[in-house]
């Protein structure tokens, strides 16, 4: 039997009888994660970056409070990492997921490597609140999400990769907005700070599969415990 | 006959409606070619999340709560400007924000204190804003905000542990 999760500013979350996770909710955006890894933009960088950036560096935080690139220390008073000449964008910040990927030898990477994280340009991903996460018995992190936008029936296969606020709901990745046709911030300076569709609109369809690792482009992704 | 039957009050109601029905026709028809605008503010966030683990990353996905602006008119006779004029109830600025006023397809925006006096950096210009075939349907305008004001807006509008990285003003058109 189906169980209410619980309900974030009117979406009520569900687990189903089969024990995915639905909602409906707008998609805001999301370009953490993204550092060049498959050739498109960084997400942050310091204004001294030639290239361009798919977010407005305000959003990462500034110093003493880095809220959304990783610092030398783990911490937001620390120094933020600058990728290096070997790194796909020299010269950009190291923006994280939630979400930590494993080497090519299957071991975890550093902190500071631009690959442990979901790139936002490239891999459609889900963001989900704490409470999801919290909510069910299964992994949430790195698990299997069908997203589906309802007003033009465009669906795509994701990955959960990244927590959000507790108190909002519908949040993917840039790559996942150009794949249903939600707006991708098309024109825009900044992408990932302009486009998106509002959380009160409900028209974007959410199933998440806890405990299922997803299957993304031929990529497999890890479970991961939080 | 006819005279008769527009003597008849309910007659003459359904005869005044439809006379101002088609009085009223061309100047909708006009209406619908100038795209309407809304102009939403957004107060970016990110919040610090409890129990992660060392090593995990600390703070949520960046997120932002909205503010909508009055919906925009048309000033009489000037079928072919849109002007959106109204203040949001966590800022102490008044927005003035007209499109083709300046010159068709021109956007002016202007932000205002309570003294009257545009902030810094404005009012600001964009020609062809939302040029017909183009795919920008939107601009967006940074909206400087002191450390005090912050501190307010996260009071009054944000949660527990959330903390603001930029307000942004959003300008739109339905076309």
């Amino acid at each position: 039997m189906s169980r209410v999760i619980g309900k974030i500013k009117g979406s009520v979350i569900v687990e189903q009888d089969d024990e995915s996770v639905t909602f409906t909710a707008g998609a805001q955006l999301d370009g953490d994660g993204a550092n060049g890894q498959f050739g498109e933009p960084p997400c942050y960088a310091p204004a001294s970056y030639k290239g361009k950036t798919l977010d407005v560096l305000a959003n990462a935080g500034g110093p003493g409070n880095w809220y959304g690139v990783v610092t030398d220390t783990g911490e937001e008073d620390g120094r933020p990492i600058v990728q290096g000449p070997n790194d796909p964008c020299p010269g950009a910040y190291v923006s994280a997921t939630s979400l930590h990927l494993p080497g090519t030898d299957g071991n975890p990477l550093p902190s500071s490597s631009p690959f442990k994280y979901v790139d936002s340009a490239t891999v459609p991903f889900v963001v989900v609140p704490p409470m999801i996460i919290k909510g069910v018995a299964g992994v949430v992190m790195g698990c299997r999400a069908v997203v589906t936008n309802t007003k033009n029936n465009q669906s795509v296969e994701a990955v959960v990769a990244d927590g959000g606020p507790s108190n909002k709901l519908g949040e993917i990745s840039l790559a996942c907005a150009k794949a249903i046709g939600v707006p991708a911030g098309e024109g825009a300076k900044y992408p990932a700070n302009s486009g998106g569709i509002d959380a009160s609109s409900h028209i974007i369809q959410y199933q998440l599969f806890p405990g299922v690792a997803a299957v993304v482009n031929g990529v497999t992704y890890p479970l991961q415990h939080s | 006959m006819l005279p008769a039957l527009v003597a008849r009050p309910s007659t003459r109601a359904i005869f005044c409606l439809a006379l101002c029905g088609f009085a009223s026709l061309p100047a909708k028809a006009e209406n619908e070619l100038t795209p309407s605008l809304t102009g939403v503010i957004r107060y970016h966030f990110r919040e610090r999340l409890e129990g992660v683990k060392p090593g995990g990353k600390q703070y949520s996905a960046p997120a932002y709560e909205t503010e909508q602006l009055p919906p925009s008119s048309a000033p009489s006779n000037e079928e072919h400007v849109r002007v959106i004029k109204g203040k949001v109830a966590h800022l102490p600025y008044s927005f003035l924000i007209n499109l083709g006023g300046k010159g068709a397809g021109t956007l002016e925006v202007n932000i205002l204190r309570a003294d009257e006096k545009p902030l810094r950096g404005y009012p600001k210009t964009v020609a062809n804003a939302f040029a017909q075939g183009a795919e920008t349907t939107s601009q967006d305008f940074e909206i400087p905000v002191t450390p005090k004001l912050a501190a307010k807006i996260e009071k009054n509008l944000l949660e527990k542990n959330q903390h603001l990285t930029q307000v942004q003003l959003i300008v739109q058109t339905s076309q």
